[in-house]
Order: structure tokens, then sequence, then C-alpha cells
């Protein structure tokens, strides 16, 4: 008799893994194009058999655990890769919008106006007396000083562009460490009772991903299965069930900072004092988009900042020399610029010109209106190596931050092509891995529903064999 | 390797992608029939290509200069032209009336008019001017340089870069050319001083003694005043006074020399910046085909290459079609 009902217990359990299997099918399918799920599958075994007599009979088979198919070697590296691949590829966008400004192949640029700037006093040379040749000077210098302030502006522009994609991705990076914690939280629950929390997990690698694109951390997995994050070299933003919050802070103008540039904050609780950590963010998408506002605009704003000055020192020391055309002695042909600082931005044509074009200077003598000497030797400032230690012209030094920009970009270009291809081959090892293949899911559901089928046909067989037995009696 | 429908997507996601890219990319250059579009497309090409526009630039204004500089010093040139015809005539003139015996008193009083026209002629050559510019007075562009022989100009040369490391005065002032100033300071400080001897005398007979001193010192060594040269003849001629006139013919000798020696000058000022032009317009072509062979686009190279990627777009997307639709599903009843 209780071999009979054995049986039936038997098609009960098979009716139950195969259906939990055909669940498992049905999860898998549904999933198929959820970002970072690995595939999941169903462990059977067979149950402990029980001895008869001089034989071991079967007792069927059970569920032993669902298990996601994943490769956590690989995760690790992907992890690592998409942190680079943030970094290039923000690091490619800005430098993009950075080459922007220096683009010449299309538009006029300050390598041209500096051109016309000199061009402009040659011609002065060529006519001293007129006053159409001083006019022509004044509205090339102009235009001049107006492109240095339209290359500073728009660097400053990237730069305050910046501020906005780091105040952008401080945010998303909370919410992240936020749902970290909690998936922490399910994941130590779940698996204490020695299940496998595969959803959960996937879930977190995949926001650790997403997290490493933004900025560079560091995560390690304690016994619970919980995973601490730390940002940057230290600031803790996961640790167990609890999250701490990093903020974008606006830079105060007067700290030594040309302009209002966000500070990232770290609060560690509630009640600690927020601790600056934009020095030790350095991959991700905030570290390529600090990089190049604090190091590669600052440099160039710098160089720029040199050029006008030297421009400035130059042309003034030159024009303070001679005299107008009326014979006057020449005043400053810019307003005089106290230091580099933000010379660009501060270059600026001295006023009484700019009322009188008659007080340019072209000549030396108070009387000799032919006289050009001052005009040639503002005009020669062109091809003077005043810049790099007196190594570079102004051209060739401004050429040279263009093609430094260039060959910057170029390479940030290529290297973020480059890593996208690493991450791509990795993502297609990954699918090749943990990837649902419908064939796949198919074959296994007629598998699953085949032996769906076998089992309630067993538990019809076991069923009527209980009759039969039930009715021996009556014959 | 194992295949999920993943690495379908992704395999057929990166082509199509990278496919529109250099579609897109060569759409570009076919708009803009340029190679380079940003500094990056090519960082050393867009380099050479700011290099040589800056260079195109400036030489273009060098031509512009030299356009300046060529008017000035051909017109120069011409009015001395003018200059020596009128003291070739003078010098015919003092020639034929230099011998007591051939003419007489009244014909040389009355030749002496003619001396009087060229002395005008002369003036007016040494005050042309070029548009508002007089050409003859140094820097003293804007007031008559000459007035009855007395120079009011100054010695500036108006120099103008014609290259970038090249300048020629465009004007020669008219002191040289007319008084016979000379560049050399120390020679300047002795003919000054004769001058200063002349200017104390009055009287035709001691001028002429004084002048031929100067005469006798060689014209090459310090120049001549011209104006006084024919003044001097002029007087001579009425005067009647046939030392004056011989004495007179080597003055305007001299002054001849002084005149063809400037011409030369302006001549060879004039050469260097024709050369130079050339020099220019060469660097100019130059400069024009560097950038045009760093920068433009090949119409037919982009073209084909249009075509070769529509067709590779093309291509991905029939076989990307194929690669995602057919399933076990689309088999099993």
């Amino acid at each position: 008799m209780s071999k009979l009902n054995a049986i039936l217990g038997m098609g009960k359990r098979s009716l139950q893994t195969s259906q939990m299997g055909l669940q498992t099918v049905s999860h898998n399918i549904a999933n198929k194009s959820t970002e970072g799920y690995s595939r999941q599958r169903v462990e059977q075994t067979s149950t402990p058999p029980t001895g008869q007599g001089r034989v071991q009979i079967g007792t069927g088979a059970t569920v032993a655990a669902v298990r996601s198919i994943k490769n956590d070697y690989l995760e690790k590296q992907i992890q690592g890769e998409t942190e680079k691949l943030g970094f290039q590829e923000s690091r490619s966008e800005n430098m993009t919008r950075v080459e922007q400004v220096f683009n010449e192949q299309l538009n006029k640029g300050l390598n041209q106006f500096i051109g016309d700037f000199f061009n402009s006093f040659r011609e002065l040379a060529n006519a001293p007396e007129s006053a159409a040749s001083r006019t022509l000077v004044k509205e090339t210098a102009k235009s001049l000083v107006n492109d240095f302030k339209r290359v500073n502006n728009q660097l400053v522009d990237v730069q305050v562009d910046i501020d906005h994609q780091i105040e952008n991705e401080v945010s998303i990076i909370n919410s992240m460490a936020k749902e970290i914690a909690s998936l922490n939280e399910k994941i130590s629950q779940v698996e204490i009772q020695g299940r496998n929390a595969n959803d959960e997990r996937d879930r977190r690698d995949l926001l650790l991903k997403k997290l490493g694109e933004k900025v560079d951390i560091k995560y390690a997995e304690n016994e619970l299965g919980q995973v601490s994050v730390m940002a940057g070299s230290n600031a803790t933003i996961v640790s167990g069930f609890s999250h701490a919050e990093i903020f974008a802070q606006p830079n105060n103008k007067f700290e030594g900072h040309r302009h209002g540039t966000v500070k990232v904050m770290f609060k560690a609780s509630e009640t600690t004092t927020p601790v600056d950590i934009t020095r030790q963010l350095s991959g991700g998408r905030i570290g390529a988009a600090l990089d190049v506002r604090d190091n590669y605009i600052e440099g160039l704003l710098d160089q720029l900042d040199e050029v006008a000055f030297t421009l400035n020192r130059e042309v003034n020391s030159q024009h303070i020399n001679g005299k107008d055309r009326r014979g006057q002695n020449g005043v400053l042909f810019f307003d005089l610029l106290q230091s580099k600082n933000n010379a660009a931005a501060n270059l600026k044509l001295n006023e009484t010109l700019e009322n009188d074009v008659n007080r340019i200077v072209a000549g030396q003598s108070s009387n000799g209106p032919g006289d050009n000497r001052i005009a040639n030797s503002i005009a020669s400032i062109q091809n003077k190596k005043v810049l790099n230690g007196g190594t570079a012209s102004m051209d060739d030094f401004y050429t040279s931050i263009v093609g430094k920009v260039a060959v910057t970009v170029n390479k940030a270009n290529m290297s973020s092509e480059h890593q996208k291809g690493i991450v791509d081959q990795l993502a297609n090892i990954r699918e090749s891995i943990s990837g649902v293949s419908l064939d796949e899911e198919t074959t296994k559901m007629i598998e699953l529903q085949k032996s769906f089928d076998a089992s309630a046909r067993l538990i019809r067989t076991a069923d009527e064999m209980f009759d039969t037995v039930l009715n021996i009696k009556r014959y | 390797m194992r295949i999920a429908d993943k690495n379908n997507q992704l395999q057929v996601l990166k082509s199509l992608s990278g496919n529109r890219k250099r579609m897109a990319d060569l759409q570009g250059q076919a708009a803009t029939m340029k190679k380079i579009n940003k500094p990056s497309d090519d960082p050393v090409a867009a380099t050479r290509v700011l290099e040589s526009k800056t260079n195109l630039h400036t030489a273009e204004q060098f031509l512009r200069n030299s356009e300046q500089a060529k008017r000035f010093l051909e017109f120069s040139e011409q009015s001395l032209q003018e200059l020596s015809n009128s003291l070739i005539r003078a010098k015919e003139i003092a020639l034929s009336q230099a011998n007591s015996g051939t003419t007489n008193a009244i014909a040389r009083r009355s030749i002496a008019e003619e001396i009087s026209q060229l002395y005008e002629q002369m003036n007016a050559i040494a005050n042309r001017k070029i548009g508002d510019r007089f050409i003859f007075g140094g820097f003293q562009t804007m007031d008559r340089p000459f007035t009855d022989g007395k120079y009011a100009g100054d010695s500036g040369e108006m120099e103008i870069e014609i290259n970038g490391d090249s300048k020629v005065a465009m004007n020669m002032p008219g002191d040289v050319i007319f008084l016979g100033k000379s560049v050399d300071p120390a020679k300047e400080e002795i003919r000054q001083k004769d001058l200063d001897g002349i200017e104390g005398l009055r009287g035709p007979a001691s001028v002429a003694q004084n002048t031929r001193s100067i005469a006798e010192e060689g014209a090459y060594d310090y120049g001549v005043d011209i104006f006084r040269a024919l003044k001097r003849l002029e007087i001579s001629l009425k005067s009647d006074d046939t030392t004056g006139i011989q004495n007179s013919i080597d003055l305007i000798d001299s002054s001849i020399n002084q005149v063809i020696m400037a011409r030369s000058e302006l001549g060879s000022r004039l050469n260097s910046v024709m050369n130079n032009v050339e020099t220019l317009q060469k660097n100019v072509l130059d400069n024009k085909i560097l950038v045009s062979s760093f920068e433009d686009a090949d119409a037919f190279e982009v073209y084909s290459k249009l075509n070769q990627a529509e067709g590779n777009l093309k291509a991905s997307l029939q076989t990307s079609g194929k690669l995602i639709q057919p399933s076990l599903l689309d088999f099993i009843g």
C-alpha cells in the first residue's frame, strides 16, 4: 500500500518541480529585456531513495535551488571597465565642447582676429595721416577684444555646464546609494534563510556598474551579502543598510577660484560636518568632468590670459612711446592690466582712443603726419617672440594651444571609442553567459511541459491502480 | 559560444550605429566639402592649416603694402625722371651760353626766363602729391615741403613692411634729392658748414666763388642744392656772368648725378619690392594649395565613400532583419 502512496506523492512532487521549472522559464522570458538580468535555472536533485529488501528504490526529484547563471568575476571586470568608459566618454564630450571654442575651420576665430589687428596697424603704417586707417585700427582692436572675451566666456560656460552635470550626477548617485542600501537589507534577509537572492543581486550589480560610471567607487561584500561602497578614496556612501549623502556645493568665489565652480561634499551622517571630497574623485563621469573643468580648462584660460596680457603689455609699451595725430603724447592703447589673472576677460580698449581715433599713435615724432614708425613696430609684435620665455610669437603660441586642444580631443575620442569597444566586448561575453535565449527557454518549456504531462499521467495511473486494488474484493 | 538574444541585438546595434556614424561623417564632409570640420578631425593638419591661414593673411597684407610702396616709389621715380630732364635742359642752356663769343647779354637775359620756368617746374616736382600726401617731405606729408628752395620737411623715411623680416622706405626725403643732404652724418656736417658760409654772403659773384669750392670738392662727396644751382645759372645768365655760367655747368652736372643716384636708389628699392611681390604671390599660392590639400575634401572620393557607406548600411539593415526575427517560436504550433 505504501508503495502506491509513494507513487502518488512522487507524481505530486514531480508536478511541482516541473511547475517551478516552468515558472522560472516564464520569469526568464519576462525578463529577457531587463537590464542586468541573469537567466535563472532550477536545480533539480533526486530525493534520497528508500531501501526495500535488497533494492534501493528512487523517490523522485525535488528543487534544490534556483540559481542565477553568472560569472561574478566578469561582473566585477565590467564594473571596472564601465567606470573607465564613463570617464572617457565624459571627457570626450566635454572636450568636444572646448574644441568648438577654438574651431576656426568654418568660422572666424581668435587667430584671425589677432592677424586682422596687426594688419590694421600695417594699414595705418601705409597711411599714417588718414583717419580711416585709424578707425580701422579701432574696429579691429574692438573685435579682437571681443573675441578674447568670447573665447574666455565660452570656456567659462563649459565650466558652468560641467557644474550642472556634477549636480545632476550627484543626485543620481544619492538615489542609487539609497537603493543599494535597501537591496543590501533584502539580500541579507533572503539569504539568511538559505535562499538565493538572485534578482536583488542582479539589480545591485547593475547599480554598482551605473554608480561606477558616474564616479570612481570601491566596494566589497561582507559575509552577510551586504556591500559597502566607497566613493573616491574614503567617502563611504553605502555601509550595510545605511547610506550617506554627497552633495554639490557652489564654491566660494573668493577662494582663489575664478568662477563659481561647485565642490562635491560628503556628509557621513546627519550630525557630522560635510567634508570636501572634490579632489578625491578621479574616475567616472564626475572624475572626468572635474578634470576637464579644473585642470584642462583652467590651463587654457591661463594660456589665453597669457596671450592677452602679453598683447596688452607689448602694444601699450610701443603705443605710449609715440605721438598721436595731433602730436600729443601717446596714451595707453589698452587699459593697463595689473596682472595676468583674467587678462583675457579684462582686456579693454582705452576709452580715450575709442572716443577719438586721432589719439591712436602711428609715429614717433610730434610733428610728422607721415611718421609711421610706431605703427610699424606695433605690427612687428606679431612676429616677435614674446611668449613662452621668448621662444614663441603670439601666432605660434595660439596655434600651439589649438594644436594641443585638437590632439587632446582626438585622443579623448579615440580612447572613448576604444573603451566602448572593450565594454561592448565584455557585455557580449556577459550576455553569452547570462543572457536569455528564447530558443533555449522554448525548448525548456516544451521539456518541462512534457514532464508535467507525464507526472499528471502518473498520478492518474496511481489512481487507477488504487481503483484496481480496491476492487479486488468484489470478484 | 552560446548566443543569447541580446548578443544578436548588441551586434546589430553596434554595426548599425557604426554605419550610421560613418554616413554622418561623410555626409558632413560632402555638405562642407571639407575633410576637416573641427581641429580634432586631424590635429596635425588642422595646426598646419591654421599656420598657413595666418601666413596667407599676412602675405596678403604684405601684398597690399607692397602695392602701396610700389605706387609711391614709381611716382617718385617718375617725378625724378622729369626732374633730370629739366636739369639736362638747363645744362644744354648753360653750355650754349657759356661761351662769351657765341651769344650776348640780351640773349642770355631772355633765355634766363626759360631757366626760371625750369625752376618753377622743379619746384612743382618737389611738391608732388599722391592723394593728399606730399611725397618729398619726409614725415611732413601734409605741408608743402619746398617753398622758394627752402625745405620744410624732415628726413623721415616711411618704411613699409613688405615681408615678415624686411621693410622698405617708400619715400625719399626731399632734402636728399633737392638739397643734396648726405645720408652720411660726417659728410653732412661738412656740407652744412659750406652752406652756412654761402648763406652769410650776398651777391652772385661771391656765391659763385663758394659754390665753386663745393664743385671742386667733387660731386660725389656731398650733394648740391639744386634749387640754388638753377638760381645761380639764372642769375649768371641775367648778369651775363660767363664764369658764373661755367661754374653752374659743373653744379648742374653734379645735380644731374645727384638725381640719377636718387633715381637708381628708388629703382633698386622698386626692384626689391617687385621681386618681393613675386615671392609673396608664390607664398600666397603655396599656402592656398597647402590649406586646400589639408582641408578640402576630394568630391569624387567623398561621394564614392558615401555610396559605399550607404551600401554597407543597407546591407547591415537587411541582415539585421534576418538576424533578429526568427526564433523557435515561429516553428512550433
